[in-house]
């Protein structure tokens, strides 16, 4: 079963047929769209990069457990919030969970209300982050279109030097400088310094949120 | 002042009292036989010393006589109270031996008793005297010497025969702690006892003019084995208490962790279910199938939950542990015993190897059984579905190089599938459709209070072994 790549979905995976039974039947009814998986292992071999939606995991389960699962997703760049739901509920293991980056720890003992709602809050977590991934992954293509030079020039524009500074600092001819900002401002699409800096932020946020370029 | 009398009250209150001591020790715990044992040693030796004084106070020969009729009583129950001893204490002692030494005793007990000596002893024989600590006493003269002292005398060849052999077996079990006791306990018995029949033949002998002395070689014995028998006493109970810690946090602790979650998974599941069904309920026309599945599953996961309560209860029925010496031989043939039906029933051949001078261990006699029991038990159960005609167990025990004693139970079985092998020894998993998964969870915890290991041994690809190792008793200090 591939994941239709536009369709939010929710990857329930639990080691116990009949507690995953009856949480895919309560997902169902709800109005959710549910895939079953009986261990992470299987559900990590047919993930695909385009799946959007959210995780709803047992915490211990035998072959790869919660925290394990949580790596490798984070390895894979998924964005995909990981819901746990668990058999146990101790403090230091939600806090574990937790520090891992997961959506939520809620245990198997909450009434549907809180397990709906979590999950529609990792949906919406999840389209979010997907919009912004797709807006940096546009921001990138733009800046990875100017020159080693231009860049350099771009870097000492945002910080506010005049022309000439900048031609002194770099030691090449004001004109030449004047050249790589005309470059520059045709090829990211800006009229102003002022939006030319909010684009060069916008991206240098973006890639420390999404740990990209380490 | 009759220091006569009063040295020899001195020793007789002195066996009374350790005598009172051990019998209420007995009394409060009725296994500790080596406590009973004792106390008739040291009453049999209280018993010796009145003799010896009613000796040194004779005035005919019928005195005389008496006492020493009465002296190889005490003797009698002396060698058996000391046999009786070192077989309770330590588990060892070839019982052979040790019965005909006291036998022996009894023969001549009986002898002395029924038969008159031939030829009959002059009833107005003139008893020496002897002037001992400012006393007159009487001593023995040649004609009044016991005729069947023959018996006496193969009887404490055998008794130290005895107490070699259980000296030799016990050093070689190893551990400072049990060879500090070889050398106090075996070596004072044989060394006062043999202080005492050298005394007690040169009286006889007349070499000496001296009023026998035995019983003060004999309350030394009891001095010592009663300091070692407080040790040891001491020892257990530090054992027991150790145990006790380890048992109540790890085995309740793990147990309440393990109820929790798997009564967590059916329990979830029945109100998951519960919703989904209310939803459907909720729908314009719900789907009766669907509700059908959803009744049915709450079903099973009511029935699950019950099952585990039902496993978990009989698993905390916690009996208390008792340690004792415990000899592995006898013990696994005990288990084999019980096994035999079911194996005879499954054609399954079980056989049992020790290894040589298998070390002595402390542990609790039925939970080791049962962790036999289980092991034993799996076997034969993988063995049931093996399609070979050639059904084999094997047990092996042997010491190992960290003195410890290492027991493996070896079948030829299909054996255990990759994934089996990594929740094996967690509580309810099972491959057995009627199984419940337990067995191996229960053996781990007896193993683990024992201070123990339990594994799958990996290294035979053909058969399948468990091992479990069970630490041999050091010096605690």
């Amino acid at each position: 079963m591939s994941a239709d790549v536009d369709k939010l979905k929710v990857y329930l995976i639990d080691d116990d047929k009949s507690h995953l039974r009856a949480t895919e039947r309560l997902l169902r009814a709800s109005g959710f769209d549910v895939v079953t998986y009986l261990s992470a292992a299987d559900f990590l071999a047919e993930l695909s990069p385009g799946a959007i939606g959210a995780v709803v995991t047992d915490y211990k389960m035998p072959d790869i457990n919660g925290i394990e699962l949580q790596k490798r997703l984070t390895e894979r760049e998924n964005l995909l919030p990981v819901i746990f739901l668990s058999g146990h509920g101790n403090i230091p293991t939600s806090v574990q969970a937790m520090r891992h980056g997961a959506e939520d720890f809620l245990t198997k003992d909450v009434l549907k209300d809180e397990l709906i709602n979590a999950v529609n809050r990792a949906f919406s977590r999840n389209s979010g982050a997907m919009k912004e991934m797709a807006e940096l992954s546009g921001l990138l293509d733009k800046f990875a279109t100017l020159s080693p030079r231009e860049l350099e020039v771009m870097q000492h524009v945002v910080q506010g030097k005049k022309n000439k500074q900048i031609a002194c600092d770099l030691n090449i001819h004001e004109r030449t400088v004047k050249l790589h900002r005309t470059a520059i401002t045709t090829k990211l699409e800006v009229t102003s310094v002022a939006e030319l800096t909010m684009l060069w932020m916008r991206k240098q946020r973006g890639e420390e949120k999404y740990k990209l370029g380490e | 002042m009759n220091w006569v009398v009063a040295t020899w009250s001195m020793v007789i209150t002195a066996c009374i009292v350790l005598a009172g001591i051990h019998l209420l020790v007995w009394n409060k715990a009725k296994d500790s036989r080596s406590s009973l044992a004792f106390a008739i040693t040291a009453v049999a030796v209280a018993g010796t010393a009145v003799t010896e004084l009613l000796f040194m106070y004779s005035r005919t020969s019928q005195d005389v006589i008496s006492a020493i009729q009465w002296a190889n009583v005490s003797l009698l129950f002396m060698v058996g109270g000391l046999v009786g001893l070192v077989r309770c204490t330590y588990g060892l002692g070839n019982l052979w031996i040790g019965a005909a030494a006291v036998g022996l005793r009894l023969i001549g007990v009986v002898l002395i008793f029924t038969v008159d000596p031939d030829p009959l002893p002059d009833p107005d024989l003139i008893l020496p005297h002897i002037d001992f600590l400012g006393e007159s006493v009487t001593v023995i003269s040649n004609a009044l010497l016991n005729p069947w002292r023959g018996f006496n005398q193969l009887s404490t060849l055998l008794f130290f025969i005895f107490v070699i052999d259980a000296s030799i077996r016990l050093w070689r079990s190893g551990g400072r702690d049990r060879q500090r006791t070889v050398i106090y306990t075996g070596g004072s018995i044989i060394g006062f006892f043999t202080v005492a029949t050298v005394l007690a033949a040169a009286v006889n002998q007349e070499m000496i003019q001296l009023p026998y002395l035995i019983s003060f070689p004999f309350l030394l014995v009891i001095l010592v084995v009663a300091y070692e028998l407080v040790r040891d006493v001491l020892h257990v109970k530090t054992l027991q208490f150790q145990l006790a810690d380890t048992e109540s946090t790890s085995l309740l602790g793990q147990l309440s962790v393990t109820l929790a979650h798997e009564l967590r998974q059916p329990l979830g599941a029945i109100l998951r279910n519960a919703e989904a069904a209310d939803l459907i309920l909720q729908q314009a026309s719900p789907n009766l199938n669907e509700l059908k599945m959803i009744v049915n599953d709450i079903w099973k996961d009511d029935q699950r939950a019950g099952q585990v309560i039902t496993k978990m209860s009989s698993l905390l029925q916690k009996k208390p542990i008792v340690l004792e010496p415990v000899y592995l031989d006898r013990l696994v043939t005990d288990v084999l015993t019980l096994v035999r039906a079911d194996a005879v029933r499954n054609h399954v051949h079980i056989t049992f190897k020790p290894g040589k001078r298998l070390p002595l261990i402390m542990a609790d006699h039925i939970h080791l059984q049962q962790v036999l029991l289980i092991l034993i038990n799996n076997a034969i159960d993988s063995l049931k579905t093996s399609k070979t005609s050639d059904r084999q167990i094997n047990i092996l025990a042997r010491a190992t190089p960290e003195s410890s004693l290492e027991i493996c139970v070896h079948d030829n079985g299909p054996g255990f599938s990759s994934e089996a092998t990594q929740f094996l020894f967690k509580a309810f998993y099972t491959s057995k459709e009627d199984g419940v998964g337990v067995g191996l969870a229960v053996a781990k915890t007896i193993v683990e209070a024992h201070q123990g290991k339990i594994w799958l041994d990996t290294k035979n690809t053909s058969t399948t072994t468990l091992c479990f190792t069970l630490p041999v008793e050091h010096d605690v200090s």
